[in-house]
């Protein structure tokens, strides 16, 4: 009895507590002012987010610096690292320099967290940003609270290029979605009898949002997934894959998992044709595969320095110029180009926000970045870089040249955003 | 006629020679002083917790929040001798509990505390029900299934969960309630006093528990099961006990875990790598031990940061490797247990009546 009786008083004092906290259900007020808007309302401190910046704005990314990935972000944090340098060569914005450092987030939400939050309140950082689906969503709104400009974060989420719920925000990897229409119409134009395909998915975020992305564009169309298999093995993975005797394998991996599917699947002796998603747009990943990766297709928005197409256009040239004059350790590898092309985003932003009739602060950084609309000059011609839309408004298909050891135009842009 | 002499006072004992250590009779001044203390140094600690920057007291909730999933894990494995590798999915029930609630019915977040703990202890005694057939590296098996799928299981239910997009609690429902008196900026204060709120009460259930018949079961069972059975104990019933109180204890720890890092993503914080950050937390603290968790996870949470300020990227994650294997080498009992032992050497705590307790002087008199 005494322990019914222990047992009513503390749901009691429970539901007492809740109805003290304002009630059951949640009010529906704003923490980040007005949807779409950049406002100051709801900042910790609305002070600091118009307070003019002066001597140097600091960038403080949170990124794999340990783990699968840290090879891939050494590359793109030297090749965003080395477009400040550029940037601050060239006078910065107004004579505001970028001060960029990093921290590693090991790919971990709560340390992402913990790290965000370091780097705005113990390094006072003006800009901050990450990588990773998990690793945004524990940022973007501690962001948010502290009007941080949280800018161009590589994550492919639909959810975060949402700006009416995340003002505070910019994302720099196109929607998965609008990728992974663009590679259904490609299989459908290679297929136009229709096509079955397989697909191979990261244990990951990224390998879920991909395949179930795919899924769906796939959805009404005469492509047909007929089999789904995780890499974390990847024998095993191209051994199921292949049994369902698909036209087509989407490879829906990040980074080394793209290799190691590859190199699978030209061990069990299976040749379908394969697409791979942005995120294995890198020669490092084909080229030890051999023939397995021969005609392997990926699309792709920045420029490819070493592809005949590419190398002998201005903005190559330039690229490679300012990349030798900065330090550049790779300027040919992709991810290079890739943090690089970042770098390009940020520079725009920092100069038009310090143009601006606020000059440079963090809410002026903000509205530059709502509003960015530009085309980076290591973007493939046609493809812009759009931030209201979603950011990459384009992509180029491209497949691989195993004989050649790299990449070949595979078809005209794709406008997708 | 015969006469009988007058028994001998009795004198209290003395120590024996070479065992002089600081004696505490439980009750006396001296106890009482050291009680007093105590509680007046944790309070010193709270304080001085809430008068750090946001950042480092969003640290220590973490480690709070982690400290209380493994005072769910101790209960199990400490407590009761059964070795889990499956408690990210028991955080993580009741980390999407309180997501789910919030996000898709707008409950407000405090709301769904008591729902996330029924929830664990639900999962818990079902994840218990195998241990009454299976022990030791099978059952570690069988948690160890349960970790592995949890994330696909979230996965797959993308109605509820978010799939791998996972769910999001947005930061505006998660301020602190008006009757705290705490403003809005004050969240980093909020989740800390509510977090060690929450740690404080399992803490004080696993203390009750552990002086309780339950725990004497749970201690006879993961001592000598056969031994336990044949005195009676209920082995079965025990540990699916174990099993739904830690399940209720964790998924209170998941419940906050979701206030606070505010996103939920089945590879974030439900992966197989957690149930071994908090196993790890669990040896290194010191297993069966009351402090033992509070420890163990300030080592899992803070050692990496250290180490990060030494070395810098892979290198940091080789160094925190081999320091836990040098730890877990030189201190096999765990920092608290090895604490103890040397708190021992020196203090002798004794209850009233004990021989070694000296008399109380209106009874000498």
């Amino acid at each position: 009895m005494r322990r019914r009786l222990a047992l009513t008083a503390t749901v009691a004092a429970t539901c007492l507590l809740a109805t003290a906290c304002g009630g059951i259900t949640n009010t529906g007020d704003t923490a980040t002012g007005p949807a779409g808007s950049v406002t100051t309302d709801g900042c910790t401190d609305p002070a600091a987010a118009t307070k003019p910046i002066t001597g140097a704005v600091k960038i403080g990314w949170t990124v794999p610096l340990s783990g699968p990935f840290q090879g891939v972000w050494t590359l793109i944090n030297d090749g965003f690292g080395a477009r400040m340098k550029a940037f601050n060569a060239a006078g910065g914005a107004n004579g505001v320099t970028a001060d960029f450092f990093t921290t590693d987030s090991k790919l971990d939400p709560e340390v992402s967290k913990a790290m965000g939050n370091e780097m705005v309140q113990k390094d006072g950082a003006d800009i901050i940003s990450t990588t990773g689906t998990a690793q945004v969503a524990t940022m973007i709104d501690d962001a948010a609270a502290a009007c941080v400009p949280f800018l161009a974060a590589t994550s492919s989420s639909p959810i975060y290029h949402d700006t009416t719920k995340y003002p505070w925000a910019t994302l720099y990897l196109p929607q998965t979605d609008l990728e992974t229409k663009a590679v259904v119409k490609a299989i459908e134009r290679q297929f136009p009898n229709g096509a079955t395909v397989a697909v191979g998915k990261s244990p990951s975020e990224t390998g879920s949002i991909y395949t179930d992305a795919f899924k769906k564009s796939a959805q009404g169309t005469n492509v047909k997934v007929v089999a789904e298999a995780s890499v974390a093995d990847p024998n095993a993975a191209a051994t199921t894959l292949k049994a369902s005797g698909a036209d087509v394998l989407f490879g829906a991996t990040s980074a080394q998992e793209c290799l190691a599917l590859t190199t699978a699947i030209g061990r069990v002796g299976w040749k379908p044709t394969i697409y791979y998603d942005t995120t294995c747009a890198d020669t490092k990943l084909y080229a030890p595969a051999g023939a397995a990766a021969d005609n392997a297709q990926v699309f792709k928005y920045e420029v490819l320095p070493a592809l005949p197409q590419f190398a002998g256009t201005p903005a190559v040239k330039d690229y490679l110029a300012a990349a030798k004059t900065s330090g550049l350790k790779d300027p040919m590898s992709n991810w290079s180009v890739t943090g690089w092309s970042i770098g390009e985003v940020y520079a725009d932003v920092l100069t038009r926000a310090a143009k601006s009739p606020e000059g440079l602060t963090r809410l002026s950084i903000m509205k530059a970045a709502q509003d960015q609309d530009f085309h980076p000059s290591t973007f493939i011609s046609g493809i812009d870089y759009h931030a209201a839309t979603g950011g990459v408004t384009g992509m180029q298909p491209f497949r691989w040249d195993a004989a050649a050891q790299q990449f070949a135009l595979a078809g005209d842009p794709v406008i997708i955003n | 006629m015969t006469t009988t002499a007058p028994a001998p006072a009795v004198e209290p004992a003395t120590l024996p020679r070479g065992r002089r250590r600081l004696l505490v009779v439980a009750g006396s001044p001296r106890h009482t002083v050291l009680i007093t203390a105590s509680w007046l140094v944790v309070a010193l600690l709270v304080v001085l917790a809430t008068g750090l920057a946001d950042y480092q007291l969003g640290r220590v909730t973490n480690a709070v929040i982690i400290a209380t999933a493994i005072v769910g894990l101790n209960v199990v494995t400490g407590y009761t001798g059964l070795l889990s590798v499956g408690h990210s999915a028991l955080l993580g029930v009741g980390a999407y509990t309180t997501g789910v609630l919030v996000v898709k019915l707008n409950l407000q977040p405090m709301i769904t505390i008591p729902v996330a703990v029924v929830a664990g202890v639900l999962v818990g005694a079902f994840v218990g029900l195998p241990t009454i057939r299976i022990r030791g590296l099978y059952l570690a098996m069988v948690t160890l299934a349960l970790a592995v799928a949890f994330p696909e299981i979230l996965q797959a239910a993308t109605g509820l969960t978010g799939g791998a997009a996972g769910l999001v609690v947005s930061v505006r429902y998660l301020f602190p309630p008006e009757w705290t008196g705490l403003t809005r900026a004050q969240r980093p204060i909020w989740m800390f006093l509510l977090s060690l709120t929450a740690l404080a009460v399992c803490m004080l259930i696993v203390w009750w528990m552990q002086r309780s018949r339950l725990g004497r079961d749970m201690r006879a069972v993961r001592d000598h099961e056969a031994a336990a059975e044949s005195f009676g104990v209920n082995v079965a019933r025990t540990k699916v006990v174990a099993f739904a109180l830690s399940g209720g204890i964790t998924a209170l720890a998941g419940s906050m875990l979701a206030m606070y890092v505010g996103a939920l993503s089945p590879a974030g914080s439900f992966t197989i790598l957690k149930a071994i950050e908090l196993l790890s937390g669990l040896i290194l603290g010191g297993v069966a031990t009351q402090l033992g968790p509070l420890v163990g996870a300030a080592v899992v949470v803070y050692l990496p940061v250290l180490l990060a300020g030494v070395v810098n990227g892979q290198g940091a994650g080789v160094l925190f490797g081999l320091l836990l294997i040098v730890i877990v080498f030189v201190m096999p009992e765990g920092i608290v247990g090895r604490l103890n032992a040397g708190w021992r050497a020196r203090v002798e705590f004794v209850p009233r009546g004990h021989p070694y307790a000296p008399t109380p002087r209106r009874e000498r008199a």
